[in-house]
Parts: structure tokens; C-alpha cells; sequence
């Protein structure tokens, strides 16, 4: 099964925890300074860390989607 | 083991309890906290609800639902008094034992207090969502406001205050705020901040007393300077909530004495959050962290350690963040004994600096400079030397 990770833009504060938690994901977008994804649909290695994301977001801004 | 208990329902608490499910722990998990409402998010009491109230249910941790999806029995209003590892019960107030199988200790921090002679009603203190609650009130009836330590809760507060439209003096003993953490440098920076910004700092100053005169107080201080003040706000540091344990026979040493996998002295009891005292090998130092993002990950670390699925010992790079006015403070690793520092941008708006000890670089502080901050964030993981760093 394949999953996606996203951010809700509206949420995101720019505390950057994901950026430090999994730069393979995501990334600071210092224009706006919010956090981006860089990879939507990560390998399942990636999985542990992007559930570290997940609950180490501030603004619960970071969601993973099944598909 | 059937059942868990988890002693505070804060945040370390809840992403214990959480990550006992994730674990694949089927047995009953109770959650007991001091406070009669649902576990809520900290860090915005001092910021957002603090200027603009607090929404209700906007700052929970997990929506009422998802206990009850996730079995997780709450038990809310409750104060453990104490614990017995020999007979594995936890004593509520109220009379009550609760038996373990295995234990979760997260009772976090409480709020030091300051008091002084005819004082009483006019000192706050903010730790929890009810002295929230309160001091949104008191600051919007006020006007002017004194705040006793130049930390972050303080600046934060008093940053909050001018929001409102207050009059707002900062008095803290030490030459320059926040320079025990940070440094005098970076402290500097932070008073200047505050000045421009509206806020009277006063360093290298106290309180003698405070003259109470109807509604209105006087702050006298040190240097005889006389304060107006309606509402005091005293940000004087934090102590573990760890007197409950005092007849437990627990080894404690300022905080809960872990092992490398957060294990207490006792059997099947683990801790998370800012009772934690352990060695964070990536910094080759015994610590404990106050912190939002360590008391998630030891929350969520602690429950797989209980359950014997921990396979690395527990290491950190901490992080905290602090938002005062437009400053988007994040700091990253250690500060404390820094042999060097190096400060790499400092105007108005921004701040970088970097912290070396041993040959490595072991921290940062960033202001509104976030791909700084990562950039830092990844040289001190990686343990850089810091003649390198420089380069960072």
C-alpha cells in the first residue's frame, strides 16, 4: 500500500521540527518561512521518520494519507 | 503486562499513551492528570491564547475522540501522591490505589514560585490553561504590568502585554537576560528587541518589596526604582513535579534518575518529558530538558522502553522555540559551558549565532533565519568541528 505525506500551509508555523526530523521530505521554504515537501510519495523506509514528523509538529500541520 | 498507567496527562503523557497503542500494546491503559480538563498544548499560554484567549478546545493535544478510539481511559482531576514500586500502586488523592503493571512517570514541571509581603493578589504565575485564562483577563482590565525574570516565559509574557496595549517593565537579576542559557551576547540582542519594541527591561536589579495602595501596586526595587504595576507576572523558572515521589524510594536527583533507556531505579517504570534525568550520549552529558519536541519523543520513546522494544539508548538533539513580538526564536542543541561563540548575524530583525564546546559545534540560536537553523541543526547531529562550522 502506498501513502503520501503532506503539509497544510495554513497550519504550518515554520518551526521546521520536520526539516530536522527528515530533510529527505521536507524542506524550509525561507521565502515564506514554512516547511514544503519535497517528496509526496517517500519509500517505506522513510516511513518511521515521516510518523516522527508527524507527531513532532507543533501545529499538527503534517498529515499521512493511505492511497 | 495488562495494564499501564501513565502519571500525567500533558504532553508526554498523552504521546506515551499513544505510543503504547503504536507499539501494538493491547492491554488497558489508564491516563491520570492533576487538572480537571482534557490534555491541552502548553507553549501557546504564553503567546496566542495569552493575547487572544483561550478558544475552546483549540489548544487540546487529541480531540475527546480519540481516547475512546484508542481505549485509552482517562482519569482527569486526579493528583497521584504518591507510588509504591514494591506493591506497583499508585496513590491518588482522595484515598484511592491504582495497581500497575507497568508505569509511565510524566508529571512534568510546576512553576516556581515568588512571593512577597502584601503581594499576594497581585503576583501571577502561568503554567497552566486556568492561570491562562485568568491572566488574559487581569491583563486586559490592566494597564500597567511588571514582569519579575528576564526568561523566556517572561519575555514572552511581557511581549503578550504590549500586544494589549500595556505598559510593561521586565526587572531580572542577572547583567542581561536570558545570559545563563544563551549568552551575553545573544541575551544583548533580546533586550534590545524588547526595547525597541516598547518594554522597559531592567538587568542587575530586584525586587526589595511592593507597596500595595487600593488597585494599584508599587515595585520597589533594588535601586530605588519605583515600578507602577496592577498586575505583576512573576517568570522566575520551573522545578520538576516530582515531590509526589519523595517517599517512593525512587532514585531522584533534580528530576527522575533514568537510565539510557529511560528506565527509572524501579522495575516496569519508565519517565518522560522534563522529570527526565538521563545521558544524552550525542552531547556526552547527563541532562534534563524542558522541552515541547523532547517531551514527544521521550513520551513516545518511553512506551516502546516499557515494553521492552527500545533497541538504541535514548539520544536528542534538543530544540525549543520561543515567538516574542516578530522574533521567531528556535534554538537548537546546547548552549550551557560553551567554550566558543560565534555570532554570524545581528540587526534589527535577525540573529544567528553558534555555540562550540570540545572541538564541536554544540548549538545554535537563530531569529527569523530558519534555513540557518537547519543548516546548524544538521552540523551539530553530525558532531562537525567547529573550525568546520564556521564554514556551515
Amino acid at each position: 500500500m502506498s501513502w503520501r505525506v503532506s503539509i497544510d500551509p495554513r497550519a504550518c508555523q515554520g518551526y521546521a521540527c520536520c526539516v530536522m526530523t527528515a530533510p529527505e521530505v521536507f524542506a524550509m521554504d525561507d521565502e515564506v518561512g514554512k516547511a514544503i515537501v519535497t517528496q509526496p510519495a517517500p519509500d517505506d523506509s522513510l516511513r518511521d521518520l515521516c510518523e516522527k514528523a508527524v507527531r513532532g509538529c507543533p501545529t499538527h500541520a503534517i498529515s499521512i494519507a493511505e492511497l | 503486562m495488562r495494564r499501564v498507567v501513565v502519571v500525567g496527562a500533558s504532553v508526554a503523557g498523552v504521546h506515551a499513551a499513544e505510543g503504547l497503542r503504536d507499539s501494538g500494546f493491547d492491554g488497558e491503559v489508564i491516563l491520570v492528570g492533576a487538572e480537571n480538563r482534557l490534555p491541552y498544548d502548553r507553549p501557546p499560554l504564553s503567546k496566542t491564547a495569552l493575547v487572544e484567549g483561550l478558544a475552546a478546545g483549540e489548544e487540546l493535544l487529541r480531540p475527546v475522540q480519540w481516547y475512546a478510539d484508542n481505549h485509552i481511559n482517562l482519569l482527569l482531576g486526579r493528583s497521584a501522591i504518591g507510588m509504591d514500586p514494591g506493591r506497583r500502586v499508585v496513590a491518588l488523592e482522595g484515598g484511592e490505589n491504582l495497581g500497575y503493571d507497568g508505569l509511565i512517570l510524566a508529571t512534568g514541571s510546576s512553576a516556581r514560585r515568588f512571593e512577597y509581603p502584601g503581594s499576594d493578589t497581585l503576583v501571577h504565575l502561568l503554567r497552566t490553561a486556568e492561570d491562562c485564562e485568568r491572566l488574559h483577563g487581569t491583563l486586559r482590565a490592566g494597564r500597567h504590568l511588571v514582569v519579575i525574570g528576564a526568561g523566556f516565559i517572561g519575555l514572552e509574557v511581557a511581549a503578550a502585554a504590549r500586544q494589549i496595549g500595556m505598559d510593561v517593565a521586565v526587572v531580572e537579576l542577572a547583567p542581561v537576560p536570558l545570559a545563563r542559557v544563551l549568552g551575553d551576547e545573544v541575551g544583548t540582542w533580546f533586550q534590545g528587541f524588547h526595547e525597541r519594541n516598547g518594554v522597559e527591561v531592567f538587568c542587575g536589579n530586584a525586587v526589595s518589596h511592593v507597596e500595595r495602595t487600593g488597585a494599584i501596586g508599587k515595585v520597589h526595587l533594588r535601586d530605588g526604582s519605583v515600578l507602577a504595576a496592577d498586575v505583576i507576572v512573576a517568570g522566575v523558572g520551573s522545578v520538576p513535579a516530582i515531590g509526589w515521589l519523595s517517599g517512593s524510594g525512587l532514585a531522584l536527583t533534580d528530576g527522575v534518575v533514568c537510565d539510557a533507556y529511560l528506565r527509572t531505579s524501579a522495575p516496569d517504570v519508565v519517565a518522560a518529558g522534563d522529570i527526565v534525568r538521563w545521558y544524552n550520549p550525542l552531547f556526552d552529558e547527563e541532562m534534563r530538558i524542558e522541552q515541547w519536541t523532547n517531551a514527544v519523543e521521550q513520551g513516545h520513546y518511553a512506551a516502546q522502553s516499557l515494553l521492552g522494544l527500545a533497541d538504541e539508548p535514548y539520544s536528542a538533539v534538543p530544540y525549543f522555540w520561543s515567538d516574542q513580538f516578530t522574533a521567531r526564536m528556535r534554538f537548537v542543541g546546547r548552549a550551557n559551558a560553551a567554550q566558543h561563540i560565534d555570532v554570524r548575524q545581528s540587526d534589527e530583525k535577525r540573529l544567528v549565532a553558534a555555540y562550540g564546546r570540545d572541538g564541536v559545534v554544540c548549538g545554535a540560536v537563530c531569529v527569523n533565519a530558519p534555513g540557518q537553523l537547519i543548516k546548524l541543526q544538521q552540523a551539530i547531529a553530525g558532531r562537525v568541528a567547529w573550525e568546520d562550522a564556521v564554514s556551515v
